[in-house]
């Protein structure tokens, strides 16, 4: 199906050209209207192009990612709108300033006007980019408070078991923040809800295999 | 079932890509695995779809493009179970984002999801609304989402009160339907719904004043108890972080009661005491204690005044600048930069480890250590600390060196005292960093040292020393360079010695070695190279026992790959060999650099205040629309009866030098048999010919005219080009031939409607035949006046579209005036592919809107 590509294709798409900006105010220097847009489908203003390209105000987390000494991706939680584009480059970008850095130096690293708060666990380096006005002190507890929850539910946590087992990372983040705020600060509670999800689940698998053992019988 | 999909296990397929020696072994991995998991989707296989959207999570990890799973997330959530939900939401969070119209459809299934018995189920739709709902889902769910902030589990309010942020944020309006059930989430004693709560409250009086009015009346005091009782909780093992309960909820109760206090003396009131309490007995030797103290230090120096307070603050804030953890100096730099507007005279006493900062090992802490100097600097410490910057200048690292000395500069500018000093200061940076010198501050530089008339032997002096130390810096070579060129003189002969001077003896060959050497150094730049070749000119003439050896490098660069060069050099030659009469007259000492007239300048390069004579401020992408000011006009210093050519965007060089540094590619083919013969009438009849402006060449032309087309659309030009040409040549010395437009084409009927004809004529400049010139006109055959008219053109992909300005908006009745809009298009498949276009013309006939479509297939072949 076409609309499945989303709007990231852009075949038999016609870039239209306006001048209407330029009559407007002729001290502009160079086109600011460029809108994409399939002929025949009715034309959205001019001048919204840009709006994506905003962040939320003062959210606390925009991303969160995890970074192996390697600069292997380990795991990446978006909170404020980035394309895929901004998405690779911002981690390809941080990759190369915080796997340089040594290890005395301080937790933080400027990035285009946030600010990066990495802490490296063993292998791994857990980074939060956070506003330039936020508590950079905080951001460190956060992760640690993560990397703690992480290790209390794999016992130990190790690469290796955020590879194999990343939904499982992703389920104890989503239980730990939402919409780039903290939303628990129990470890005990995250680690009761998690579990309880993942017995759910079990529950679930079991009922499905006696049902189709069932089914197996009846239909020898 | 499906053959493939049976295949691997999720485990198995990490594995697989693990095991991967190389990037094409992964890529064959994967493209195996999203194919199976394509044709699965296909088959619609049911079995293995959470499995599927798995593996497609970790093939997305790693960077591949995972779209056509998008579907499946939708899929999984809308099954009933709570495995497929899960898993489908984690999908929906990942693979999507608000952008995709995909959500759109998914809005209903979370609605079901969130009146769902099973509070996981509720739990797992809050969330994936949370972390990426559109402002569309935010109005349609916001109901539900309010209604969750009352649910019996705390687990479920806690995360509808996150949700409530994400929704806010996206739709302000709704936040006055949040402010009664927040109040009533403040009150809980669960901390992951207070903590939550409170966030949500404190986004709330971001959005909305009314909001803010409204907890600050009613829940400050409560507030207050709030962290009062945390503060003297005893022990409670679930939430300890290093001897401290529940460090999360301090900062964010500190952080609202900052929002509460900004502004607020009563509010502020209420909460001095928990502050004090807070700030004097936290325990600083852990992070969780430090970040309260931060938060404690950011809401003291945000609320309303109170003096005690204040120092409590300031004294932590010395505390952290001396502590020996990095990661808590950083922040106490980031804080007193905070602090500085509220007292700076606190901040001040800290400046001598601030300036330690600036040459820590840590580059973090040395950027915000120099920003912090940066705003220290004031007239009655400018001096030492310019100084200690200056120092340190020689031993920072390469990456540091760039913003360190963009600052310096701009200090030394913004404060400097005296000239002596200023020249002094800037001649150091320049000798250390001068290749991280912005080209307006050397500027700058030459227009003070143009002004400092009893400076300019010690100036000249103390960059000769200069450059004997170092010559690897770029903008320092160009400044001495021009400093010899003007006043070599005064090198030679100890001119203007000041007391603090140490003489030094140069020999009038010494100076004509530095410039030589620079010409000759494979570094330099054209620029610098150019420079050097007027400096050589100007010495001819001040030390004539040299002139000989200036001849023959001059000489040397007639054969110059570069035209500038080649150009200048065999002009340059010729005033040396022919016109000895003149030439000392030729060379003056340029007049004094007007300092108004370039800081007025500078301030009009920035971009949207670039203004030029006559109006018409619309400069090419391409940047062809730079004046191209007559060669050394200002050199010879024979305009002073003639407005100097008006430079657009302050190219301060241009008139500096009076060399045109414009590339030569753009310099065109007409000016090289020119420059041969006509070079010294050009020269000496500049400051005569008013025109002078026009004797550019043909190319210059056909661009500059597309430039003043607004200005000149009253003249009715159809054919805009050759019109132009006309206009402005009649001064040029050489009419360009109509042969170097390049063959002609014919004109053609682009559009006609019953009520509007649009007619195309085509150009194409000589040398580049992808890209067409077209001019447009528009003329109306109706009996009514058009207005707003607005044209809109698209091509596909192969053509590049580049749209001027028209020259106008509205079109007269009954063909009694056009509108002409030129365009540019350039076709990357040329002479395979014929241009095509659509249309799309827009305007208002009586206020009424109308739509005109079309596409244009009737082309000239081969353009």
């Amino acid at each position: 199906k076409s609309n499945t590509h989303g709007p990231t294709s852009s075949k038999n798409r016609w870039l239209f050209l306006s001048n209407a900006c330029f009559f407007s105010s002729p001290n502009r220097t160079e086109i600011s209207a460029r809108i994409i847009l399939p002929l025949g489908l009715p034309s959205p203003e001019l001048g919204t192009a840009g709006a994506y390209s905003q962040r939320p105000s003062s959210i606390m987390i925009h991303f969160v990612c995890l970074i192996s000494r390697q600069g292997k991706v380990r795991l990446t939680k978006w909170y404020s709108t980035y394309t895929q584009k901004e998405r690779s480059k911002a981690i390809r970008e941080l990759s190369g300033v915080i796997l340089s850095r040594g290890p005395k130096l301080c937790n933080f690293v400027d990035w285009k006007g946030y600010k990066v708060v990495y802490k490296r666990y063993a292998s791994l380096y857990f980074c939060m980019c956070i506003d330039d006005e936020d508590n950079e002190l905080e951001a460190l507890e956060v992760i640690h408070h993560f990397v703690e929850i992480l290790d209390r539910y794999f016992g130990s946590v190790c690469e290796l078991d955020l590879i194999f087992n990343f939904h499982k990372a992703y389920y104890i983040l989503d239980e730990l923040l939402i919409a780039g705020e903290l939303q628990e600060s129990s470890k005990k509670t995250v680690a009761k809800l998690i579990s309880a999800q993942d017995s759910l689940v079990e529950v679930a698998k079991e009922e499905a295999s006696s049902i189709s053992n069932i089914i197996a019988q009846a239909t020898k | 079932m499906n053959p493939f999909s049976s295949g691997t296990r999720l485990r198995d397929m990490i594995r697989a890509i693990r095991a991967c020696k190389t990037a094409a072994e992964e890529r064959a991995v994967v493209r195996k695995e999203c194919a199976a998991i394509r044709a699965a989707i296909n088959e619609n296989d049911q079995d293995y779809r959470h499995r599927n959207l798995a593996k497609l999570m970790f093939i997305h990890m790693l960077g591949y493009p995972t779209h056509f799973g998008q579907m499946e997330c939708l899929k999984l959530i809308a099954s009933p179970g709570f495995p497929e939900k899960r898993i489908g939401y984690l999908g929906l969070m990942l693979l999507l984002d608000e952008r995709q119209e995909v959500l759109m459809l998914v809005t209903n299934s979370v609605k079901q999801d969130l009146n769902h018995t099973n509070q996981y189920i509720v739990g797992l739709a809050l969330c994936a609304l949370g972390n990426i709902c559109s402002a569309e889902m935010a109005r349609d769910l916001a109901p539900e989402v309010e209604r969750l902030l009352q649910f019996r589990d705390p687990n479920i309010r806690k995360k509808a009160a996150l949700c409530s942020i994400r929704i806010i944020k996206k739709v302000p309006d709704l936040a006055e339907n949040f402010i009664n059930p927040v109040a009533a989430l403040l009150k809980e004693k669960h901390h992951g719904v207070l903590i939550t709560g409170i966030q949500l409250c404190t986004d709330l009086c971001k959005v909305s004043p009314e909001a803010l009015e409204y907890f600050r009346k009613k829940c400050t005091d409560g507030l207050v108890r709030t962290l009062r009782d945390l503060v003297n909780s005893p022990y409670a093992p679930e939430y300890d972080i290093a001897g401290i309960t529940d460090p999360f909820l301090h900062i964010r109760l500190l952080k609202l009661l900052r929002v509460l206090g900004q502004g607020d003396a009563d509010a502020s009131d209420a909460m001095n005491d928990i502050l004090a309490q807070v700030a004097t007995k936290t325990e600083s030797n852990k992070n969780a204690g430090n970040a309260i103290l931060y938060e404690c230090v950011e809401t003291i120096m945000s609320i309303e005044d109170n003096g005690g307070l204040r120092v409590l603050a300031i004294n932590i804030l010395g505390r952290f600048l001396s502590n020996r953890d990095n990661n808590i100096r950083y922040v106490a730099l980031n804080m007193l930069m905070r602090a500085i507007t509220v007292d700076a005279q606190a901040v001040q006493r800290h400046r001598a480890t601030i300036l330690e900062c600036v040459k820590d090992s840590d580059a973090s802490i040395r950027k915000r250590a120099l920003e912090l100097v940066y705003l220290l600097v004031n007239e009655s410490n400018v001096k030492p600390l310019t100084k200690e910057l200056v120092d340190y200048l020689e031993v920072s690292d390469q990456d540091f060196k760039g913003d360190l000395t963009a600052k310096i500069c701009s200090i030394i500018e913004k404060f400097s005292p005296e000239k002596i000093w200023y020249i002094d200061q800037m001649l150091k940076v320049l000798t250390e960093a001068g290749n991280f010198v912005k080209d307006e501050v050397w500027h700058a530089l030459v227009v003070v040292i143009s002004n400092a008339s009893d400076l300019h032997g010690y100036t000249v002096r103390a960059l000769f020393r200069a450059l004997q130390t170092t010559a690897e810096q770029e903008s320092l070579v160009r400044v001495a360079v021009w400093c010899i060129g003007e006043y070599g003189d005064l090198l030679v002969n100890n001119a203007g010695m000041l007391n603090v001077e140490d003489p030094i003896t140069v020999t009038e060959s010494d100076a004509v070695d530095v410039v030589e050497s620079a010409i000759k150094r494979h570094a330099s730049d054209l620029t610098t190279k150019s420079m050097a070749l007027i400096a050589l000119l100007k010495l001819s003439s001040r030390f004539p026992s040299c002139s000989g050896r200036i001849k023959d490098i001059v000489v040397q660069h007639k054969g110059s790959l570069v035209l500038e060069l080649q150009q200048r050099s065999l002009e340059f030659n010729s005033i040396i060999e022919k016109h000895q009469n003149i030439r000392s007259a030729l060379v003056e000492r340029m007049p004094v650099l007007d300092e108004a007239s370039f800081g007025g300048r500078r301030a009009s390069s920035l971009p949207n205040t670039v203004s030029t004579s006559n109006g018409t401020a619309v400069k090419l992408p391409n940047g062809v629309a730079k004046s191209s000011a007559a060669p050394l006009v200002d050199l010879l210093d024979l305009s002073d009866d003639v407005p100097a050519p008006s430079s657009s965007g302050g190219d301060f060089l241009q008139d500096l030098l009076g060399v045109d540094l414009a590339p030569a590619t753009q310099s065109g083919t007409s000016q090289a048999p020119k420059a041969g013969t006509d070079v010294l009438l050009d020269l000496l009849s500049i400051g005569s010919n008013p025109a002078q402006d026009n004797s550019v060449s043909t190319p210059d032309i056909l661009s500059s005219a597309q430039d003043h087309k607004p200005a000149i659309a009253s003249l009715d030009v159809l054919a805009a080009p050759s019109n132009m040409m006309d206009l402005l040549d009649g001064f040029a010395p050489a009419p360009p031939k109509p042969a170097n437009n390049g063959p002609a084409y014919p004109s053609i009927v682009a559009f006609e409607s019953s009520s509007l004809r649009l007619t195309f004529n085509f150009s194409k400049q000589p040398g580049n035949p992808q890209t067409t010139t077209i001019s447009g006109t528009f003329t109306n055959l109706s009996s009514n006046v058009f207005t707003d008219f607005v044209f809109q053109a698209a091509v596909p992909k192969f053509l590049q579209l580049h749209l001027d300005p028209a020259s106008g908006n509205s079109l007269p009745a009954s063909g009694n005036g056009t509108i002409t809009q030129s365009l540019k298009v350039t076709n990357s498949q040329h002479g395979k592919k014929p241009l095509v276009m659509r249309l799309r013309i827009a305007y208002k006939v009586d206020g009424k809107d109308v739509l005109e479509e079309g596409q244009i297939n009737n082309f000239p072949r081969d353009l």
